[in-house]
């Protein structure tokens, strides 16, 4: 499909009528000048609501409390298991194009790497996923772990050179071995944005699990201008990002207006540009679904019980 | 021992006995209420348990319930892929697990199960490798589900040694929990597990108020069979609580000695207790028994001593405690002593004692104020045969009259005498004394001695009768007749005998004469009283002869006092002063101790078969123990009683009474033989003869010297006397023969024994041997 029609279709409405976006989204997801252009060019304005923890966006879309958002963001694994259970409406069909990254109900928003984030004045740069766990002296108590099932359990597997979506008893308590080598250096069990937002420039944290681009915004919000981020040598798994509309909402044309926006493909590029997150590839984006895809949904279960034992174990010290 | 002493040892043990037992019962009382207690205790925490348990498992059902009515729930159990949507709503699970700990603080598991009973969803807090299905209690589920197939409920033991609360429910997520009709269909059960406290802490708190001994055992029951709460105290003191409530069953065991240490406390509480309150109440009482009855006593004793040395140091008191009363007991014991000790108590005057006192300060006062006083020695005549013919009662109100009427007689009348308040008295039985002071002289004196025999010039009236009782008054003066109370006394009372003496019913002053007849008397009884001690006696025997044997059959032993006969006074004047005096008794015991003694000898030396004639005193007819004291005698010397006679003057036997008649017939059963001596001088009517047992009358010698020139021409005396003896049978002897014509005559009336100067003077205990050892051989004179 030719992305003039949407785009001449996006400009006419615009001028027709202005409306509001609510979009529960993540922080720093979407770039804020990529939506002040959106605004400027139709006349409608996003409200963004953020989360910072996948489970609690997923109990605000399962509750049916998602209902209240116009647009959800939610990771290409969730978008899959959301749409499977009827919680998605389906896209516009003037979007200009539909990914495997996030099916059909998803348009693909990012899709970056997981690595590490750290402070070069504080270490060398990480070069195996071992270093998170059992980072050095230096690093007690500085190291930040993500807490989201997935990802978390994925580079422990890969600190152990295995398929980080296993789900093999073995391969999982071996990841279970390593997140308890990693309690002594642990900041806490949270996201490293997360943590910089709240802690600002005097949090200690010099190592965290993170996503491509997530250094810049460390930066952002710690001040401290020597966050690098690196992918160790084990290897990565890929995290895209969709949005999504909750099932049973009318579809608004701001929300359209903004779906068509951001499906453009220079306006996708300029958002990773200035997000930092990596833009959808091409290929992926036709093609290569992520291989989280492939987890069963008891796979799920333990990953998550997994996780949640070790933020009960952090947590009781 | 002292009161003090004794309330020491009284009052201690009962004090500590009374306590000891108050104690004990308080003792039982508190084991009692400590039984309760624990029982109430118990029974309040047990209660605390079941309310605190039914908190624990309401929370764990409204953890439940508000799960399964929550949106998120819902959402979840409807989703077209649910098992995808157990990822992210076993997350929202445990979160919602989690913030119901802040109310049930137990929730361990939330779980949804699918209808064929595998777990679907399960939120909890152990690792993720542990199987998270409790399929050991599935044949429990089972079982129960079989009862109870919505909802229920199991308490199990879990795996931390904490108890564990299984609630399940079953439910139809696309229905309303409490509609019925969601029961026709398959449904989903969701189980909520959680720990319970109760137990655990009814046992904490059990085991802190009780002791750690207690024991709690609780077992899980399904049975729901209630069972109210019992409890029994065993035997040994153990006790038992039982209880089966809905999901227990449970019992408690308190030892008992976990209650040894309450009932040891409240041992030592008791004991202290009680040692305390011996000890407080001990001196509490002691105090006051110091302070209300010994001091007054000890005071009282004080005073009591205090008043032998000063009159009037024991007063009487008003109080109306028992030590006044014991005080004015006393003074009035003491009063009551002193006015026995001070006046007689039949007439009510004074005694010899208080008159005497009295009489020694009056004549202090006389002497000092240059004052007369008089003692008048008052006796009454013939009181003795008052007491003998009517009674000793008659004789007391004849006292007591006299002594009231004497009262009356002597009251001045004039300012011509005195009677202070002791003056008149009684000092013996029938003597009384009366001191009359400020005197003018003997005329006043002689006023009151008329008015007191003026009582009895026509005898004694009492109680309607006459009784023929006079007075003998002797009076003695200040300063003549002596200025001393027992000179005075003397002097009175020489001067009343010599009154009675002179005819009765009179008074006589003590005089001159009587001062010199009493100081020979005084002399006379003085040698008397040296001749006792110092055998200063002498025997002299009067042969008695049967003049036609021509032989002496018997011998009159005199006695004679050689100290007093070279003064020239004789047995007849000292017998009567040694009769008033006493000294009679020893005397006659002198002579008939002798007497004996000389017999056996006349026996021996001479071969004197004849009996000797011994004279007594009237006194000895009033001595019980004369006749005794004879049988002693002559079983000492080993004579025949029959060899002495006795003689009795016949005076003595004028106003014989009984006890004179007793003894006379015991003299006469002892075997001795009794003489009337004297005979026809006392007037002794004949028909009185009869009662006296006499063998014997010796005819006075006033008789015998008639013979020859008789007083009238009646027929002498002797005659009489002689046909008398002959009506009586009794033998006679003739005293004071001393001529032949004597002799003649009386042996022509039938007198065989005489005795006399014609035929032998008084002889000594050798001359009287002699004589009869002569006479046995040589015939004595002829007339």
């Amino acid at each position: 499909m030719d992305i003039r029609i949407p785009l001449l279709y996006l400009l006419l409405s615009a001028t027709a009528m202005a409306g509001d976006v609510r979009l529960y989204s993540r922080p720093h997801a979407l770039a804020p000048a990529v939506l002040d252009h959106f605004t400027a060019q139709t006349g409608h304005t996003v409200t963004q609501y953020h989360y910072d923890d996948l489970g609690v966006r997923d109990q605000v879309v399962r509750s049916g409390r998602g209902q209240g958002f116009d647009l959800l963001m939610v990771d290409s694994l969730s978008t899959r298991v959301l749409a499977a259970g009827g919680h998605l409406a389906d896209l516009p069909g003037v979007l200009p194009s539909i990914g495997p990254l996030c099916g059909a109900k998803g348009l693909a928003l990012n899709d970056t790497r997981l690595g590490l984030a750290y402070r070069a004045s504080v270490m060398e740069p990480p070069t195996s996923w071992q270093m998170l766990f059992a980072p050095g002296p230096l690093l007690k108590g500085r190291v930040v772990m993500g807490r989201e099932p997935i990802t978390a359990v994925a580079a422990a597997l890969l600190a152990d050179g295995l398929d980080p979506y296993s789900e093999r008893d073995v391969d999982l308590r071996r990841a279970l071995a390593r997140f308890e080598l990693q309690a002594p250096y642990l900041l806490t069990m949270d996201n490293g944005l997360s943590v910089a937002a709240a802690q600002g420039q005097r949090t200690p944290m010099a190592l965290t699990l993170a996503f491509a681009g997530d250094e810049r915004h460390l930066y952002q919000l710690t001040r401290q201008s020597d966050w690098r981020f690196v992918v160790p040598d084990e290897g990565s798994v890929r995290w895209g990002e969709c949005l999504v509309i909750p099932a049973g909402n009318e579809l608004t044309s701001a929300t359209r207006d903004l779906l068509t926006y951001l499906a453009q493909p220079e306006v996708m590029q300029r958002n990773a540009a200035l997000t930092g997150y990596d833009p959808v590839q091409p290929a992926i984006q036709g093609s290569n679904p992520s291989a989280a895809s492939a987890l069963s949904a008891e796979g799920l279960v333990v990953r998550a019980r997994l996780i949640a034992h070790l933020i009960r174990t952090q947590e009781q010290g | 021992m002292k009161l003090v002493q004794r309330v020491n040892i009284i009052l201690l043990p009962i004090i500590a006995g009374i306590y000891a037992l108050v104690g004990w019962a308080v003792y039982q009382a508190l084991l009692q209420q400590h039984l309760e207690d624990t029982r109430r205790t118990l029974e309040r925490e047990i209660a605390f348990f079941q309310q605190s348990l039914d908190f624990e498992l309401n929370g764990v059902k409204t953890s439940l319930e508000s799960m399964l009515d929550t949106p998120e729930f819902i959402e979840f159990a409807n989703d077209s892929d649910p098992e995808f949507g157990a990822y992210s709503f076993e997350s929202w699970l445990y979160h919602k697990m989690l913030e119901d700990r802040v109310h049930n603080p137990g929730l361990l598991t939330m779980q949804i199960l699918r209808p064929d009973n595998s777990l679907w969803v399960s939120a909890q807090d152990s690792d993720p490798f542990t199987p998270h299905q409790v399929t050991h209690l599935m044949p429990r589920m089972a079982r129960l589900s079989a009862v109870q197939p919505e909802q229920g409920g199991m308490l199990y033991h879990g795996g931390d040694g904490g108890w564990h609360y299984y609630h399940y429910k079953r439910f139809a997520p696309q229905l309303l929990q409490n509609d019925p009709l969601a029961r026709s269909i398959d449904r989903h059960l969701a189980v909520v597990i959680s720990a319970i406290e109760s137990p655990a802490l009814l046992e904490r708190r059990l085991r802190d108020e009780l002791g750690p001994l207690l024991r709690l055992d609780f077992v899980p029951s399904d049975s729901g069979e209630l069972q109210p709460l019992r409890s029994i105290l065993s035997p040994e003191g153990d006790l038992y609580l039982t209880l089966s409530g809905a999901l227990y069953q449970m019992a408690i065991t308190l030892p008992q000695v976990e209650m040894v240490p309450t009932f040891h406390r409240a041992r030592l509480m008791v004991i202290g207790a009680v040692a305390i309150l011996v000890l407080v109440t001990f001196l509490a009482l002691k105090w006051l028994i110091q302070k209300q009855i010994v001091r007054p006593i000890n005071r009282l004793v004080g005073q009591v001593k205090e008043s032998k040395a000063k009159e009037g140091a024991l007063q009487p008191l008003e109080g109306n405690d028992e030590v006044s009363a014991l005080n004015n007991a006393y003074l009035e014991l003491i009063e009551s002593i002193q006015h026995m000790a001070a006046y007689d108590s039949l007439t009510g005057l004074a005694n010899r004692r208080n008159f005497q006192k009295m009489l020694d300060r009056q004549l202090q006062r006389a002497t000092k104020q240059g004052q007369r006083v008089a003692l008048l020695y008052i006796d009454l005549d013939n009181f003795k045969r008052v007491n003998d013919h009517y009674g000793h009662a008659v004789g007391d109100r004849l006292l007591q009259q006299f002594a009231r009427r004497l009262e009356d007689s002597v009251r001045p009348t004039d300012s011509l005498w005195a009677v202070q308040g002791e003056a008149l008295a009684r000092l013996a039985g029938d003597e009384f004394a009366l001191l009359l002071t400020e005197l003018d002289g003997p005329v006043a004196v002689m006023r009151v001695a008329k008015r007191i025999l003026a009582l009895f010039e026509q005898g004694f009236e009492l109680d309607g009768a006459h009784h023929n009782v006079q007075v003998s008054i002797g009076i003695a003066m200040t300063p003549e007749d002596g200025q001393d109370a027992e000179t005075l006394l003397r002097h009175a009372d020489a001067a009343m005998y010599h009154a009675k003496a002179q005819g009765k019913n009179r008074f006589h002053f003590f005089t001159q004469e009587l001062a010199e007849m009493l100081k020979a008397r005084q002399h006379i009884e003085a040698t008397l009283t040296n001749a006792v001690a110092h055998d200063g006696f002498e025997l002299m025997f009067m042969p008695i002869f049967d003049v036609e044997a021509q032989r002496p059959v018997k011998a009159e032993v005199l006695i004679r006092c050689p100290e007093l006969d070279r003064q020239g006074i004789g047995p007849d004047q000292f017998i009567p002063i040694a009769e008033s005096t006493g000294l009679i008794k020893q005397i006659d015991l002198w002579v008939l101790e002798h007497s004996l003694k000389s017999l056996v000898a006349f026996r021996q030396e001479s071969g004197f078969t004849g009996c000797l004639t011994i004279n007594i005193s009237a006194v000895e007819l009033q001595n019980d123990l004369f006749p005794a004291q004879m049988a002693r005698l002559l079983d000492r010397y080993g004579l025949e009683p029959g060899l002495i006679e006795l003689e009795i003057t016949e005076t003595s036997l004028v106003h014989g009474d009984d006890d004179c008649l007793r003894i006379l017939k015991e003299l006469k059963q002892l075997g001795v033989g009794l003489a009337l001596d004297d005979f026809g001088t006392g007037y002794t009517g004949f028909n009185q003869l009869m009662h006296f047992p006499v063998d014997c009358l010796k005819i006075d010698r006033s008789f015998v010297m008639d013979i020859e020139w008789p007083p009238t021409n009646r027929r002498p005396m002797v005659n009489i006397i002689l046909s008398l003896a002959e009506l009586y049978e009794l033998q006679v002897v003739a005293e004071g023969v001393e001529t032949p014509e004597q002799v003649e005559y009386l042996r022509q009336c039938g007198c065989r024994l005489m005795q006399g100067f014609f035929l032998s003077k008084p002889l000594t205990r050798q001359e009287m041997s002699a004589l009869a050892e002569l006479q046995s051989l040589v015939p004595m004179p002829q007339p």
